[in-house]
């Protein structure tokens, strides 16, 4: 048996659908994002962007700027010189010598107001010359390509990527396990299929702001919509080479992130032409379209599976070559392309693996973190590659995959072998049964409609080792303050730890609340993203807790003249076991401190037990993820014939999250993720020729849209992980990975042709069903 | 060039001198200060500006502000009554429809005039109204609940 289903407690918070607290101020407009920040004399920033992907910058000159009456400052990449880069410290704060993706600042103003600003970036003159380019990732690996960095392995970098320097590889993952040829020779079927990814925008409905202010020690503060500022901490001081104590980040509301205000993106020119303005801040705000030409987009991808089989579908040597297109920097592209491949053979036994996962440079849009961090993309192949070896050895997709599908024990592609929380197999089993899978969909009742049905599963690993520190402080009337640096960006991450915490400390969830982030005052959080914050921070904060009840104990045994372990902690008291005496919280700290009371601190500091950076050369890790999510999603869909237009119908989407804190706001991420899901499975792709974006704006690039949004029933399988606040995992990330692949399944089930590349285009489905014809294929009979 | 106007805004009544390129974003956002109004996309497609003018749901960011002279204007601060929340925040809330929050002011502004409009719709209706505001967070579903729920109220 692969589920684990303890006793369950009753919870008093935990488990229950909880209103978020924050909602009041959102509906009442109150709640204050980094866009609608104005502080004191602040001044204006605007970029001026390189028209050309790859270009040597013969001339800058702003002289002309400078004539604008409230103009501030006027700067170009000479006057700043630093790099800044998460795993790679590749990027200028303004380019210098070149730029490397049209889109790149190569000068910056800052004025009184943004009208001025933008007229004076107008004024700047810059000379160009034209560089060679290169824009296929493929093509970009080949002996003898433009290089996009001449300078790789002059870098500062992350000891744990494998770089080659005089080539645009910036990472190389690599996985070995086992045999992978003798597997192959093994096997009584191969098959070698490509698959490939487009680029798809986060599109946070509040675009990315910084606003940077320095002090006359050097002292930089900055307010920032940013997911994980103590990021910033280390990527702003190793950039400035400034001590860490130095740089403060204040974080703002955040209107939406999905994986893209992770790193430094508008900040560094804030900061660069903050050093200019005599101590004024500097707002920088990127425009909608910036966010499409110069921040981060989700990494397409050339993902080459090979797979060898068992004639009864069992897998037995997987070899997969993952190239990711990550531009002109590299920003968390090595990350992502080394996350992604953790989980490339998906949640299946295997004992023979090869993987080569590359992270290349080109001179397009940057690539960088987005919801799944790899993982969607990976997924998209296995999955599809599974269905495409289950119709091949006419076998059912469900019945291949219960064949393969982790259980406890089971050892993944990276050597960690799983010991706790392991659903994959219930989620199958749920979605099958919640969606009715094994029975056929009802007919459209239109011959030029057919209908089909597809499911996927999958796993996703969290970024790991990672580490997360709270305190928690108690007043001396027993309210709380949580101090930490998580962020609330919409996923509801506030309710939840405060659900944890009442629990914990078993008081009423009204007397929680939580600090807004400020990295000079609320301790370490490494990132509010990779679904790790209710594991990490959750575990955390029961650590601080515990610290909490400890000194409450320590205190409150003194005062009721008992000793230490006769002293128990219930509901905010301290009670001396098995009589009626007890002290409230307040009456210790009283009784402690006086009359005029202090405050009473817990801390903790989760780091996950066990978890270690895998071996360079071999991928192999004791631990690579603090846990593993799984997901299993069936989608309905309508494929029209004469038009090539797919119709997502339902969606049943059912996850292992390991116990679910707050179900209202668990579902709410399933809805939420499908969805956003979905705009990347059908329709959203960033146009980018010869380097430029040609649809950078939302009536080019279309989000869905409430027409666009099926029905969607989440389902949940509480697999508790034995080392989860009270069982908890995480679940943000992984609803985005399935569901591209389940609606490919599902246009194959309708029409019988297989969409290799995402999206799923009317004019793909088209082609294939044409091509169908043509070649006498496996078209299946209308509904 | 500036230009003498008298707008309604929340309620209250103003003579202010504008300039005569200045969006109604502009001068509600940063010269009323009332940041509930957000920016998503300053191209009128995003809808999250969206404010009403003698009850009209309208793009503050393609608006002229000078155009609004003798008009009255709701932003989401406004849209409270006597200090109490409107059906529709208080069904947003309980529906769990928010999660940002940023295009939030605007969803609710559409959908409150909509309501006076059509105080009945069905789900359909309602998806149909709110196509030209865009959520990248909820995905939708509870927020046409949330309509649904403060339409039925």
């Amino acid at each position: 048996m692969d589920v684990k289903t303890k006793h369950a407690p009753s919870f008093r918070y935990v488990g229950k659908p909880i209103k978020r607290g924050e909602a009041v101020d959102k509906v009442k407009g109150q709640w204050v994002y980094g866009t609608d920040l104005v502080l004191p004399g602040m001044l204006y920033a605007k970029a001026l962007r390189s028209p050309y992907p790859h270009a040597r910058i013969v001339s800058v000159d702003v002289s002309r700027a400078w004539r604008l009456a409230g103009i501030r400052v006027a700067i170009t990449g000479k006057d700043v010189d630093y790099l800044f880069g998460s795993a790679i410290r590749d990027e200028p704060f303004i380019a210098r010598d070149k730029v490397c993706y049209a889109g790149e600042p190569v000068a910056a103003v800052a004025a009184m107001s943004e009208e001025i600003a933008r007229e004076a970036i107008d004024l700047i003159d810059v000379e160009y010359e034209e560089l060679p380019c290169v824009f296929d990732p493929l093509e970009a690996m080949k002996d003898g390509a433009p290089l996009v960095h001449e300078k790789l392995g002059s870098y500062a970098a992350e000891s744990t990527f494998t770089t080659y320097p005089g080539t645009n590889i910036c990472n190389h993952t690599k996985i070995r396990r086992g045999d992978v040829e003798r597997g192959f020779s093994e096997a009584d079927e191969v098959y070698e299929d490509v698959y490939t990814t487009q680029y798809v925008q986060h599109c946070p409905l509040e675009t990315h702001v910084g606003i940077a202010q320095i002090a006359s020690d050097g002292a930089v503060t900055m307010w920032s919509n940013s997911q994980a500022p103590y990021n910033f901490v280390r990527d702003m001081g190793n950039a400035l080479d400034l001590p860490y104590n130095m740089i403060r980040i204040i974080s703002t509301g955040i209107g939406g992130g999905f994986g893209s205000k992770i790193y430094l993106r508008p900040e560094p020119l804030a900061v660069a032409l903050a050093k200019f303005a005599d101590g004024k801040p500097v707002k920088h705000a990127f425009t909608r379209e910036e966010e499409f030409t110069s921040c981060v987009t989700k990494h397409p991808t050339h993902l080459t599976f090979k797979t060898g089989v068992k004639r009864d579908g069992t897998l037995v040597a997987r070899k997969i070559t993952a190239i990711f297109n990550t531009g002109g920097y590299a920003d968390t592209g090595p990350q992502v392309a080394r996350n992604g491949a953790f989980s490339g053979t998906g949640p299946y036994r295997l004992d023979n693996i090869w993987v080569d996962s590359y992270c290349v440079y080109t001179n397009n849009p940057q690539a960088g973190a987005f919801r799944g961090y790899g993982v969607p993309q990976l997924t998209w192949a296995h999955e599809s590659q599974m269905d495409d070896i289950a119709y091949r050895l006419g076998i059912d997709p469900v019945e291949i995959r219960m064949r393969n599908l982790f259980e406890l024990g089971d050892t993944t592609c990276t050597g960690e072998v799983l010991r706790t929380s392991v659903g994959a197999k219930e989620t199958l089993r749920r979605a099958v049964e919640v969606s009715d899978f094994g029975k056929p969909l009802a007919p459209s009742g239109n011959p030029k409609i057919a209908r089909g049905r597809g499911l996927a599963t999958m796993h996703k690993l969290t970024y790991t080792p990672t580490t997360s520190t709270a305190i928690i402080k108690m007043h001396q009337d027993g309210t709380i303050n949580i101090l930490s640096s998580t962020l609330e960006m919409g996923q509801g991450i506030y309710t939840a730890l405060r659900q944890i915490v009442a629990e914990r400390l078993e008081l009423p969830l009204e007397h929680i609340r939580i600090s807004p982030p400020d990295t000079d005052y609320t301790p370490y959080d490494q990132t509010t993203s990779g679904s790790r914050s209710v594991f990490h921070m959750g575990n955390a904060l029961m650590l601080a807790s515990g610290h909490l009840i400890d000194q409450l104990r320590e205190l409150g045994c003194q005062q009721l003249d008992c000793l230490i372990d006769e002293a128990e902690y219930r509901e905010g008291a301290v009670w001396r076991k098995n009589t009626n005496e007890f002290l409230s919280a307040c009456d210790i700290i009283t009784g402690h401190f006086g009359p005029r009371g202090s405050t009473i601190q817990g801390q903790g500091t989760f780091t996950p037990p066990g978890a270690k950076v895998p071996d360079k050369e071999n991928g192999q890790s004791p631990k690579v993820s603090a846990f593993w999510m799984y997901a299993t999603h069936v989608a309905d869909v309508e494929v029209d014939i004469e038009t090539g237009q797919v119709t997502v119908l339902r969606v049943v989407a059912a996850h292992d999250a390991g116990r679910i804190i707050n179900p209202d706001g668990a579902e709410a991420q399933i809805e939420g993720g499908v969805v956003q899901g979905l705009g990347a499975t059908l329709h959203e792709e960033m146009i980018v020729k010869d380097g430029i974006i040609l649809n950078p704006t939302f009536a080019e690039y279309k989000i869905p849209a409430t027409m666009d949004v099926p029905e969607i029933i989440p389902v949940f399988v509480e697999t508790e992980h034995d080392e989860g606040p009270y069982g908890a995992k995480g679940l943000g990330e992984p609803v985005l990975a399935p569901i591209s692949p389940a609606v490919a399944n599902a246009v194959f089930d309708a029409v019988g042709v297989r969409i290799p590349s995402l999206p799923i285009t009317p004019g793909k489905v088209l082609c294939a069903l044409e091509e169908n014809r043509r070649t006498g294929g496996s078209m299946k009979e209308g509904a | 060039m500036t230009q003498s106007i008298s707008i309604t805004v929340n309620g209250e009544a103003l003579t202010l001198d504008i300039a005569d390129n200045w969006t109604l974003f502009h001068l509600v956002k940063d010269t009323l200060g009332l940041i509930g109004t957000k920016d998503g996309c300053r191209q009128g497609v995003c809808g999250s500006c969206t404010v009403l003018i003698d009850g009209v749901p309208i793009r503050s960011c393609m608006a002229l502000a000078v155009r609004c002279d003798g008009k009255s204007v709701t932003t989401i601060e406004g849209l409270r009554v006597n200090g109490e929340l409107h059906p529709l925040q208080q069904a947003f809330i309980d529906a769990g429809a928010v999660q940002c929050g940023y295009c939030t002011p605007g969803i609710l502004l559409t959908m409150a005039a909509y309501l006076e409009e059509n105080p009945t719709p069905t789900e359909d209706e309602v998806r149909e109204a709110l196509i030209g505001n865009l959520c990248r967070c909820t995905g939708y579903a509870r927020i046409i609940r949330a309509v649904m729920k403060a339409s039925a109220a």
